[in-house]
């Protein structure tokens, strides 16, 4: 089971939305948000925050979410948490980089909030080192645009 | 038979011909012909001693004319300024020849690209008596050769403009991919969430909300997308403008943002530039506007815009022509400022440093800046500390 997420996304709207969707699934769920990156690497680094899968928006103030995926490489402890590249732009075009930068998957931000939920729910009742099986489980059933590594 | 001269004279002019004398008569009448090329002599000091053909066809003076005056007066007034015929002499004295390519004038004031050899002659002992002059017209040569650099420079700039357009066009393609498409995902996701049982009339009319603005956001940037598009040199002709003018109109496009904001600019002694006005108002207005919107709460913007002429050394390296004397126009102003780290990213299309909070806030307006500066062969940087305001620097070529 995976309980603990951290989303970095500047949006107001995704952010409720991602939060609304982990609380109608289960409302123990830890949830941890923060609205650019160098403040998601702030928490990671000096909060007690240690999250079980990272959600990264791209296009974030500050520290976009590509030098956030490489500052989180770069740390010894932190690249063993799996990150997920969540943005608007097509998967064509960032998905590719998205896993050579090291992501486990790209998944284009869904067009709908029961999609969002849908992916969250399988998310969550996946077990740790089953998360990659999982993610190629939802890739292959093509119902979400997503790129897994 | 009797015309025949008589065997005495005959014998006469039998006696040895005088070959040498022959010759250098022969060798003078040559170079007299000659009308490819002026040849003539200086003495020591430069006077003109003889004067061929060519001399008359290339620089047209006749021999009368020109004997007895000296070469100096072929030379434009600012290599006489500057010595260059002196130069050249001593510079034969010394080496034994001077060669040297320039504008040269003729009597009629016109100029010609001459290319010169002056060689210094010697007697047996050694001592110069004097110095022999070969000058060729070359004008065509250098026009030619004016001509290629040019068409190399300007193939140049046109491989530079084709550059820019190009990743353009790739920063376009983005913008389409992810900012034009996320209102649309959101008016999808929120009209979804409408169609969900059990929602409350408070949360429906929250749904219709987001819509809206989502709505708003996306006409938004599709209108800074083609004012974005508008920002371009064709089909407008450059025109010398007062910034001043161009200040004018924009404080009074923003009118009422500055009576709300209490904001003060001040601008002395903005320039003449040559440019395009919609651009410049586009550069300004979007200049002043920001300083205005990221202005310290509470605090009434002061936007202060001064101009320094500056020279080479002390101009960025993207300028195009950093050789010519550049306006440095600069906008500083007291507001929130920003992270230096983030000052070149400031630039690009769509980019936001601060968190999304209005719905008509695009992240265009400084692209549009850049845009404009470059368009106006110029460049623009900024400067900033949080909470210290910000500088933006606006390049600008001076007018010659």
């Amino acid at each position: 089971m995976i309980r603990n997420f951290f989303l970095a996304d500047d949006d107001q709207d995704d952010k409720e939305l991602f939060e609304e969707a982990l609380r109608n699934i289960d409302n123990h769920i830890e949830f941890h948000t923060a609205p650019n990156g160098k403040e998601l690497i702030n928490q990671l680094f000096t909060a007690n925050v240690e999250p079980e899968i990272i959600f990264l928006d791209i296009n974030m103030p500050e520290l976009d979410g590509w030098e956030s995926l490489k500052k989180i490489q770069q740390d010894d402890r932190l690249r063993t948490i799996p990150v997920v590249m969540y943005s608007t732009s097509a998967m064509v075009l960032d998905g590719n980089k998205a896993i050579k930068a090291g992501a486990v998957c790209y998944l284009e931000k869904p067009p709908s909030f029961i999609k969002l939920k849908d992916f969250l729910e399988k998310i969550i009742v996946s077990s740790k080192d089953g998360l990659i099986d999982t993610l190629k489980t939802i890739e292959a059933s093509k119902t979400h645009n997503l790129l897994v590594a | 038979m009797s015309e025949r001269p008589p065997a005495d004279k005959l014998q006469l002019g039998n006696i040895q011909p005088d070959y040498t004398r022959l010759a250098e008569e022969k060798f003078g009448k040559m170079i007299s012909e000659v009308e490819d090329y002026a040849i003539f002599l200086l003495d020591t000091n430069g006077t003109i001693q003889s004067w061929n053909k060519g001399a008359e066809k290339i620089k047209g003076y006749t021999a009368d004319e020109i004997i007895g005056k000296n070469f100096r007066q072929f030379y434009t007034s600012e290599d006489i300024k500057n010595e260059l015929p002196e130069k050249l002499l001593k510079a034969a004295e010394e080496y034994g020849k001077a060669a040297n390519e320039g504008w040269r004038q003729r009597k009629d004031g016109s100029t010609f690209w001459a290319s010169v050899v002056i060689t210094a002659l010697h007697d047996e002992k050694g001592s110069i008596i004097g110095f022999s002059k070969v000058t060729r017209d070359l004008t065509e040569r250098k026009k030619y050769e004016d001509h290629l650099l040019n068409s190399a420079f300007e193939l140049e700039s046109k491989n530079h403009e084709l550059e820019n357009l190009n990743a353009e066009l790739s920063a376009f393609a983005y913008v389409v991919s992810h900012d034009l498409k996320e209102p649309i995902r959101k008016i999808r996701i929120f009209a979804g969430r409408q169609l969900e049982p059990d929602k409350s009339p408070e949360e429906l009319r929250l749904y219709t909300q987001k819509i809206l603005s989502s709505a708003e956001h996306m006409q938004a940037l599709m209108e800074s997308v083609l004012l974005y598009s508008r920002i371009s040199n064709e089909d407008t002709e450059q025109e010398t403008i007062a910034l001043t003018d161009i200040l004018d109109a924009v404080i009074n496009d923003l009118e009422i943002t500055i009576n709300e904001t209490h904001a003060k600019i001040v601008a002395p002694n903005l320039p003449f530039i040559k440019g395009f006005r919609f651009q410049l108002h586009q550069l300004f207005l979007n200049l002043l506007s920001n300083a205005i919107k990221f202005a310290k709460p509470g605090i009434p913007p002061a936007i202060t815009i001064t101009t320094t002429l500056l020279f080479n050394s002390h101009l960025p390296a993207e300028l195009p022509a950093k050789n010519r004397p550049h306006y440095r126009i600069t906008f500083a102003d007291n507001g929130i400022g920003f992270e230096q780290d983030q000052a070149d990213k400031i630039f690009d299309v769509f980019k936001r440093l601060k968190p999304k909070t209005d719905s008509t806030g695009t992240g265009i307006g400084l692209s549009i800046v850049k845009k404009v500066a470059i368009n106006h062969f110029g460049y623009v940087t900024a400067e900033a500390q949080p909470n210290q305001g910000a500088q933006f620097h606006v390049f600008l070529p001076a007018m010659d």
